[in-house]
């Protein structure tokens, strides 16, 4: 094969005498890049090179993510031992479905939390907290003394003294939940009891099984102490220990809390008693509830900084799905306006960057 | 790429002799040197390539979602009431827990005008838990049984049959399960005395057009929605209006001395109060009418049904 200096030899000087000089340098990249003096150039070629690197990887990642990793996800349904059904969904999402039932304190859904994953809960269902109270407005055809409470439509206003969760906002009949070890949750320890938010997004501050449990009366020291002392106040000192149960079955009707004895012979409204078997049933408020509530839970597991695509997907998402949720028709108004805009700036650019020209003229 | 570079130079030194010098420079690659030569273009370079990277991403992102609505395949939502829709291409199913004490429970699931849904329901509701106690502690057979969203299994009383009367829908089996359509933004339970949403048979002016009233019972398939809307529920029992009061009490009065039942055979409780004094005049109903307590016999209602609708895609 002719070198290329013997082609535009025999072509260019072919009638020509042959005092003219050619000079290729073809020398090669590699050896002109290390040469003494070309150590810039080396450098950002090195950086040029990775960089294009790191996006052919980016994209090619991106493809497999797109396409093996959402379109093509394979959902699963699982169920845990609690019996919550968790169906999995892409990008580390999980939605997980339990039923409790109301009268029962801190149930234990089994759903493992870590620190960093974000949950949105909603629930449905309703219960009564008194069904001994509720059997008898009944059977008299009187108004509830305390209504159901529905999760339909929650009333915030009610507040009695001694909830489980008592701080600002709370309200009776709420969905509380907490995150704690799987050996229970431990009244002394796990403070971080929660009012939930229906359907807002919360982030989890430690790691550990999600508990849930309706806001109810629950019978701490100071609870007691309250009831003793509203007791005595309504009935008088002379309620010391006991009083009989079927002569008194006003002072039983109203008053709040009272404890019979196995006979159901004896009344205990205020006094040491009460309070001893006040103690020894911490969650009497809790026992006469009837009804249950079904919770959905949406997972969005923590990731990684690495998983960033899975990140932005998933923001992405959440953020398309929320504005068409909330869509109007009107709003369509204000698209095809915006599109319009768009068209007659690209149509008219020259002459409102004319006009633009002059402004500025006119303003110097 | 090789840049070729052909300068021609044209020297004669001499009149004499025609002496064409021709000078040819070839640099392999000058522009990517060049390029190279400047740091503040590399990183320009650099900056681009992320840019547009990212600029894809992005869009794939956008077909992706688009492709995902178009074909969801198991994509779950929860809304703020709690239930929760599993998606798939051709139908979507709403999971939802209703409790049967609640008199129009808003499900917060939205319908539009043409929907089709075909809706079940699994659970067991009791009628009164006053006489479910009574019976249990005596350890009788049930008088009014536990039953399914069709209402099915109960003993109907000769009371219960006059009282059917007056249920929301008219003498269909009680505590069936129904279905209303409630325009959005419409809370039913703010309205004390507006019964527009409460009662179907009964109200003689601000009636809601009666086509969106649905009557579930053991199930319904290809159910078509008739205006856009949220989901409520109810089981069929007596809603305690004003207006219903008053019927029942017109038809207790004209039927009282064809019965040997109390009130034509309608058999109102007592007044709650100490006498429990029960009279044509003062009964539990006018108690009711009092108060304006138009949900009492829901009130004692026990149970709750777990809700499934299906949704078909309109194409």
């Amino acid at each position: 094969m002719k070198s290329i200096e013997k082609i535009i030899k025999e072509v260019i000087l072919k009638e020509k005498n042959s005092d003219s000089t050619i000079s290729i340098d073809d020398s090669h990249f590699f050896a002109i890049l290390l040469e003494k003096g070309n150590g810039k150039k080396l450098w950002n070629f090195v950086f040029l090179f990775v960089a294009f690197i790191l996006c052919a990887t980016i994209l090619i990642t991106s493809f497999v993510f797109f396409i093996n990793d959402v379109l093509l996800f394979q959902n699963s349904s699982k169920i845990n031992q609690a019996g919550a059904i968790i169906p999995e969904r892409s990008c580390k999402r999980e939605t997980a479905i339990f039923l409790f039932g109301s009268a029962q304190r801190w149930a234990n859904t089994g759903i493992q939390l870590q620190k960093g994953d974000e949950v949105k809960i909603s629930y449905s269902g309703s219960f009564h907290s008194d069904v001994a109270g509720l059997r008898s407005a009944v059977e008299s055809n009187n108004t509830l003394r305390y209504k159901w409470i529905s999760f339909s439509n929650e009333d915030t206003t009610v507040k009695p003294f001694g909830l489980l969760y008592s701080a600002k906002g709370c309200y009776f009949g709420s969905l509380l939940y907490v995150i704690a070890g799987e050996m229970g949750v431990n009244d002394n320890i796990d403070t971080n009891i929660k009012q939930v938010k229906q359907n807002i997004l919360t982030k989890v501050e430690q790691n550990g099984i999600l508990y849930l449990a309706v806001n109810d009366i629950y019978l701490l020291p100071k609870v007691i102490a309250h009831y003793d002392s509203i007791n005595q106040s309504l009935f008088g000192k002379e309620i010391i220990d006991s009083i009989q149960f079927n002569s008194n079955k006003q002072k039983r009707d109203s008053a709040d809390l009272f404890f019979c004895n196995d006979k159901k012979d004896s009344v205990y409204l205020s006094g040491t008693k009460f309070r001893e078997i006040a103690n020894n049933n911490k969650e009497v408020f809790y026992q006469d509830n009837i009804g249950e509530v079904l919770v959905v839970i949406d997972i969005k597991r923590q990731i990684s900084p690495l998983s960033w695509k899975t990140g932005i997907y998933r923001w992405t998402e959440d953020k398309i799905n929320k504005i068409l949720d909330n869509w109007k028709y009107s709003n369509w108004l204000f698209v095809a306006s915006f599109l319009l805009l768009i068209i007659c700036i690209i149509i008219f650019r020259e002459s409102i960057y004319k006009l633009f020209c002059n402004f500025k003229k006119k303003r110097k | 790429m090789a840049k070729k570079k052909i300068i021609p130079e044209m020297e004669n030194s001499n009149d004499n002799e025609k002496q064409n010098t021709l000078k040819v420079e070839i640099i392999s690659n000058k522009s990517l040197f060049e390029i190279l030569g400047d740091t503040k273009r590399v990183w320009k370079i650099i900056l681009v390539l992320f840019i547009l990277v990212f600029t894809i991403f992005i869009a794939l992102t956008f077909v992706t979602i688009a492709i995902k609505s178009i074909y969801p395949y198991n994509d779950i939502k929860i809304n703020a009431l709690g239930a929760t829709t599993m998606q798939n291409e051709d139908k979507e199913v709403i999971y939802w827990l209703f409790n049967t004490v609640d008199l129009w429970a808003n499900s917060g699931i939205k319908v539009k005008k043409g929907d089709i849904l075909t809706i079940r329901a699994s659970g067991r509701s009791h009628t009164a838990i006053h006489h479910l106690v009574d019976d249990a502690e005596n350890n009788k057979e049930l008088d009014d049984k536990w039953v399914s969203t069709d209402g099915e299994g109960k003993m109907d009383s000769p009371r219960d049959k006059i009282r059917a009367q007056y249920r929301i829908f008219k003498n269909k089996p009680q505590d069936a399960l129904l279905m209303q359509v409630v325009p959005d933004g419409i809370n039913i339970k703010d309205t004390t005395t507006d019964d527009s949403y409460r009662i179907f048979e009964y109200v003689s002016n601000n009636l809601q057009p009666r086509d969106n009233y649905y009557y579930i019972g053991k199930e319904r398939e290809d159910l078509l929605i008739h205006r856009n809307g949220i989901l409520h529920f109810a089981v069929n029992d007596i809603v305690l209006t004003d207006s219903v009061i008053e019927i029942m009490q017109r038809f207790a009065k004209d039927n009282s001395g064809k019965s040997e039942k109390k009130y034509g055979g309608l058999e109102f409780g007592p007044y709650p109060d100490s006498l429990r004094t029960n009279t044509s005049i003062k009964n539990e109903m006018t108690y009711y009418k009092e108060k304006h307590y138009y949900n009492a016999w829901f009130d004692d209602n026990v149970g709750s049904f777990l809700i499934v609708i299906e949704r078909k895609k309109s194409k």
